[in-house]
């Protein structure tokens, strides 16, 4: 099963990813993230580290793409989890864009998309051009990391859109639903989940622990082991890594229109709206 | 100011493959997606090939309007216009490096508009930005081929499939003649060429065949492989240039179609044929035997030539290819046949590597021509990259017997033969006199220079009277000799060259 997450930037897509990959290899699974963001720290928490990027890789190889072997790509990390980061040009410089796409077609021509019960794209941001829509061509599925806000959600509309449009041209992807993170509340989310059709699939509450363990390169599963009080939100992964496992059909969201967004949610959203009285 | 090409590449990229595919064949239009540059591939077949119509290509340019808001509307605008007007069997929508640095989608829009043409759309599962030419060729080979070929019961008589030739190839068309002659006198029918004429009918016909007969190795394989696995096809893949490889081939044709080729293989090779009248004639004898050669080209035609030359006496010092992928067989299958076997894709290594081996002749592309006028010596073009010249109008096969004789006529036509190497020492160097005084006028120009800025260059001064002794060297070794002589005297540390210098190097070097 492949699994694609997006979200605004900044709304804990990353930690969310590896707190699933996780829980899924709790769960008996074989489990490989994919990192697809230059800045190439999605998978941090479960390497411990920063590592080497396919982008480095290949230039360590001079770009000889026929004598890279799936293996030189992959690093083990924390409960038996595989990750690979594609990496990108730096800051500034380059189209990110491109080399993601491009590395996620060399994973695929590497046969690496074969050998794991699951795998999870951890994907930057919005899907804001073809590049970083590649995940999608490969996913079954994809989830929305978003917090509950209109800024996130506005985010999560357009990726809606981007599954709707792959789906128009053959791909099967399908929008398995939204997941709720740094959410006090969750009234909006759900607003936008009736709106959409999209399931919520859970919702993870704001946590000092959460920022915490991603600064510190752990999973709140590895926190646990270390004795933090962290039950009630490595509960929360289970349930999700659990619904996700058991193949939910997914939905082919229905788009809420620009300007619709702005009415719907016009004054409901109290932690930005100018007219939140 | 002197001008330095810093990038050139001896294999062209992943379009050019394609487009030599989808010219090739019957009813393709080919629609790149890409800038207006990108259409280049149509140049190179207007200006090299010698067909009366040009392969339909259609440009859906991408622009400045398709940057901001993206390349699709234009892109179905061109493939449904195309499909309205030009009613082709096949629209192959082209990715470019462009398109591809854009990750535009190109699969996404062949399947949403496959409802609305009457024309299969098929996008070729290449990276337009990182594939090279033969490597794209094979992949989109594979593809047409998978995608249209039908299990049909085998052709009654034996016959085969001939995959290889195709438009921009070197000499291939001419093979392809030469191929379709042999198989015609030792009876044997021809089932369909791939791609060069192939329409999609025909490649549905493609399994009728007894065998697929591969006749290039950089591209062509992977056919085979897709045809034996799918449809239980036998495959043989030998390029038959030279002697024994051509004799391999046969036989081998031979065995898979129950037919004895001997017969045929001795009327060629018997002392009367033409190849055992040339290769054991007295001049050939003085004039092949020991010398000394290089070879540098492709895959297919190094190999071949280097096979060839041995069979006839001539030394191979060293035998190269670009074809960088298919480094560790290439070394596998020449060990042995010259001193030296080795890949690379730099042509100005290449060139020095010329200069510093002193070959008497040099095989290699259109490049390796250029470095070995530069460098005086003799050189036929056996590979791509190709010119106009590599597309003559008289049938001129690499394969086969008649490639033999050709091959040979061509070596005959370049490589300073016996009795002309006598006649060229006793009268030769008058006609050269004019380049005699322009080489004394740019010595002295050199000398005067040095006296202005001593030290400075490593250049080594000739007397007036040595020069003239070097103007009497016939100008095919006079090269040789001055570069002899310096080397010698550097050696020696001397400062300039006298008469004494020249007599005792020449000395030193007859030892």
């Amino acid at each position: 099963m492949i699994i694609a997450n997006y979200g605004k930037g900044g709304v804990g897509k990353s930690t969310t990813t590896s707190n699933l990959a996780v829980a899924m290899a709790r769960l008996g699974k074989k489990v490989l993230q994919i990192g697809c963001d230059p800045k190439s720290d999605s998978t941090f928490t479960i390497a411990g580290r920063m590592i080497p990027t396919v982008v480095e890789i290949l230039d360590k190889h001079n770009y000889h793409y026929e004598s890279i072997e799936p293996e030189d790509l992959v690093f083990p990390g924390y409960a038996g989890v595989h990750v690979v980061e594609t990496g990108g040009p730096p800051a500034g410089s380059g189209c990110g864009g491109y080399v993601v796409g491009e590395t996620v077609k060399l994973l695929e021509n590497l046969n690496l998309l074969k050998n794991y019960d699951v795998i999870f794209f951890d994907v930057l941001g919005d899907v804001v051009c073809g590049g970083f829509a590649a995940p999608l061509q490969y996913a079954d599925l994809a989830c929305v990391v978003s917090s509950n806000d209109f800024d996130a959600l506005f985010a999560a509309n357009r990726i809606c859109d981007s599954v709707v449009e792959k789906n128009m041209s053959g791909y099967k992807v399908k929008l398995a639903g939204l997941i709720g993170n740094r959410c006090d509340q969750k009234d909006l989310l759900q607003t936008f989940c009736e709106q959409t059709g999209a399931p919520l699939i859970g919702v993870v509450p704001r946590a000092e622990d959460v920022r915490q363990s991603r600064v510190k390169g752990y999973t709140l599963f590895e926190l646990e082991e270390m004795g933090e009080p962290v039950q009630e939100l490595t509960a929360e992964f289970l349930k999700m890594a659990k619904y996700l496992l058991n193949d939910p059909p997914g939905v082919i969201p229905n788009v809420i229109g620009t300007r619709e967004m702005f009415e719907i949610f016009r004054g409901e959203d109290t932690g930005h709206g100018r007219n939140s009285a | 100011m002197v001008l330095k090409l810093a990038y050139w590449m001896y294999e062209g990229t992943a379009l050019s493959g394609i487009a030599r595919v989808t010219g090739s064949m019957k009813k393709i239009h080919t629609v790149i997606h890409g800038p207006q540059g990108d259409s280049y591939i149509n140049v190179m077949f207007s200006m090299l090939e010698r067909f009366h119509e040009l392969p339909p290509f259609t440009l859906s340019a991408i622009g400045r309007r398709e940057m901001a808001k993206g390349s699709r509307a234009r892109l179905v605008e061109t493939v449904l216009r195309v499909d309205e007007e030009q009613k082709p069997d096949v629209i192959v929508i082209t990715p470019t490096c462009s398109s591809t640095l854009l990750q535009e989608d190109l699969d996404a829009v062949a399947h949403t508009l496959q409802a609305r043409t009457n024309a299969t759309l098929i996008v070729p599962k290449v990276n337009a930005f990182r594939d090279l030419e033969h490597y794209a060729m094979d992949q989109f080979l594979t593809q047409m081929v998978a995608t249209f070929a039908e299990e049909q019961s085998k052709s009654e008589r034996f016959s085969v499939n001939i995959i290889g030739p195709s438009y921009l190839g070197f000499h291939q068309i001419h093979d392809l003649e030469e191929i379709k002659k042999t198989l015609q006198d030792l009876g044997i029918e021809i089932n369909l060429v791939v791609p060069y004429g192939a329409s999609v009918e025909a490649l549905r016909n493609i399994t009728k065949a007894h065998l697929n007969i591969s006749l290039y190795q950089e591209y062509g394989k992977s056919v085979c492989d897709y045809l034996k696995e799918r449809f239980g096809m036998d495959y043989l893949s030998i390029t038959p240039l030279g002697i024994r490889q051509t004799g391999r081939f046969l036989e081998e044709i031979g065995e898979k179609a129950g037919i004895d080729v001997h017969a045929y293989i001795r009327r060629n090779l018997s002392p009367a044929s033409l190849i055992s009248r040339c290769v054991n004639s007295v001049d050939a004898l003085s004039s092949l035997y020991g010398k000394r050669a290089v070879v540098f080209g492709d895959y297919s035609h190094a190999v071949g030539v280097t096979y060839l030359l041995r069979e006839i006496g001539i030394q191979v010092e060293w035998a190269g290819t670009y074809m960088k992928a298919m480094e560790s067989s290439f070394k596998q299958e020449l060990q042995g046949q010259a001193k030296e076997v080795f890949v690379c894709d730099d042509f100005q290594k290449i060139s020095n590597k010329i200069k510093e081996t002193q070959p008497d002749i040099v095989f290699g592309t259109q490049m390796e021509r250029h470095s070995s006028a530069r460098h005086d010596f003799p050189c036929v073009v056996i590979s791509s990259p190709a010119h106009i010249l590599n597309f003559p109008l008289h049938a001129s096969p690499i394969l086969g017997y008649s490639g033999i004789t050709r091959i040979l006529d061509n070596i005959n036509g370049t490589i300073k033969l016996g009795l002309e190497e006598h006649l060229v020492n006793m009268f030769g160097e008058d006609s050269q006199e004019e380049e005699v005084q322009i080489a004394i006028a740019e010595v002295a120009a050199s000398t005067e220079k040095k006296e202005l800025s001593a030290g400075a260059s490593e250049e080594i001064k000739w007397t007036p009277d040595a020069l003239n002794t070097l103007k009497q060297i016939p100008f095919f070794v006079r090269g040789k000799v001055q570069r002899n002589t310096e080397t010698y005297a550097r050696e020696k540390g001397h400062k300039e060259i006298t008469l004494e210098v020249i007599y005792a190097a020449k000395a030193h070097f007859e030892k």
